[in-house]
């Protein structure tokens, strides 16, 4: 039995067939959720490195927490709980050691400051203006976006995992959508191009 | 600069609206107001434009190398090891530990009066056998039935004399010479004041023999007279 034969399953019945110890279903959870992790934490950390080093550390705190998993809430939101407080863990160590790390921008298609963006309309020219754009945004701002507008998550959800009120995150996902849309016409993207 | 307040609610709910996610509620509150507020339309189709460009930008970002999931896989096998190490091993006790362990439970609360009375019971016999006959018939004060006369009847055939001792005879010449002779008091002394001798039979001695012997020892011994045994 391969990690494919979990591909239908519901994350709960996946995380259930965890316990105990059944490898081929922790790897399927892991190719589950190993790019919707990375990705949540590259935009956090903008840091390619840091972020693979995060990854495993929160997938390790999952196959730990497996038994323990109560299932009050969305194994996702659970998920990406584990992730928040491990890239602000990460975040506060970069901030003291200032590494060196790889940033989003430079493992993206960065745009040539010598072609205006009128000319590049692109999608892969938008993706690494926006890219750049997002870095630009607070870390809170750029994770919010992330939980909202990529993952797609309800106003709750992301309140449970970022520990914060629901009224909190609805005026902290509209301020940090404003933010990204002055620092996009900062850039020259203005909302026809969007 | 910090942007302005929306001047109504709708603006902040827009992101939900996009992603389907708000309260149905909320939604209908969002779609009604959509109706009739034109800066709230642009609004979402700003809102929905920038969903767009997020999206593709994050979904074009690389994943993770295959060295992540190795690196998770060695974490974990390391951890199973510590865990199995937290586990505490039954511990088989040594040959020393396991006698420790039956002699401490000997004093366990509940077998404290067993011990006792056994301690009691072992005390008395031990002083009634450094004290004296067995039967316990002796007189203290008596030169004859004293400590360290031997009194166990000797093994094999004996012979049995009854004699009475000279009332100026020492204990320690007696003693000597029952030693010499293999003999050991058995009884005594009876009311007569004599004690009973059982002198093992050795090489050729006959009891007449014996009898003269005893008989010849008038600084020790007053009178010897054969018992049937």
């Amino acid at each position: 039995m391969d990690a494919t034969h979990w591909q239908d399953a519901t994350d709960l019945d996946l995380l259930k067939a965890c316990v105990p110890d059944n490898q081929q279903a922790f790897e399927a959870l892991y190719q589950r959720y190993e790019k919707r992790v990375f990705h949540y934490l590259m935009t956090v950390v903008n840091d390619a490195t840091l972020a693979e080093e995060i990854l495993v550390e929160v997938m390790l705190a999952v196959w730990k927490g497996l038994t323990t998993f109560q299932g009050q809430s969305k194994v996702s939101t659970w998920i990406f709980g584990i992730a928040h407080h491990k890239a602000v863990d990460g975040l506060r160590k970069v901030t003291s050691q200032q590494r060196g790390g790889i940033p989003i921008d430079d493992i993206m298609e960065s745009p040539d400051p010598k072609d205006g963006p009128f000319e590049e309309t692109n999608k892969n020219r938008l993706a690494a203006l926006t890219n750049q754009a997002m870095m630009n945004l607070s870390a809170d701002h750029r994770e919010i976006l992330h939980m909202a507008f990529y993952e797609g998550q309800s106003y709750p959800e992301i309140s449970e995992l970022l520990g914060i009120p629901v009224n909190t995150v609805k005026t902290r996902v509209y301020y940090a959508k404003q933010q990204l849309k002055k620092t996009l016409h900062h850039q020259g993207v203005t909302e026809d191009i969007l | 600069m910090e942007p302005e307040q929306p001047l109504h609610t709708e603006p902040i709910l827009l992101p939900g609206y996009v992603n389907r996610t708000l309260p149905s509620e909320e939604e209908q509150q969002v779609a009604n107001h959509l109706k009739t507020c034109v800066t709230c339309q642009q609004e979402l189709q700003e809102v929905t434009a920038m969903q767009a460009a997020i999206k593709n930008s994050i979904a074009q970002r690389p994943g993770p190398s295959p060295a992540a999931f190795s690196t998770l896989m060695r974490r974990i096998e390391q951890e199973k090891q510590a865990q199995t190490q937290r586990i505490p091993q039954p511990i088989t006790p040594s040959w020393w530990e396991t006698i420790e362990s039956a002699f401490r439970s000997l004093f366990e609360v509940q077998w404290v009066p067993a011990l006792a009375s056994l301690l009691i019971v072992g005390q008395a016999f031990l002083l009634l056998s450094l004290m004296g006959t067995p039967e316990g018939q002796h007189q203290r004060g008596e030169p004859i039935i004293e400590r360290g006369i031997p009194q166990a009847p000797p093994q094999g055939s004996a012979f049995k004399v009854r004699v009475g001792f000279q009332s100026h005879a020492e204990a320690q010449h007696i003693r000597e010479f029952l030693q010499t002779l293999n003999g050991r008091i058995i009884d005594g002394p009876s009311s007569d004041g004599t004690y009973t001798l059982a002198i093992s039979q050795q090489g050729t001695m006959t009891l007449d023999t014996l009898l003269t012997e005893l008989r010849q020892q008038t600084n020790l011994i007053q009178l010897a007279i054969p018992l049937q045994p």
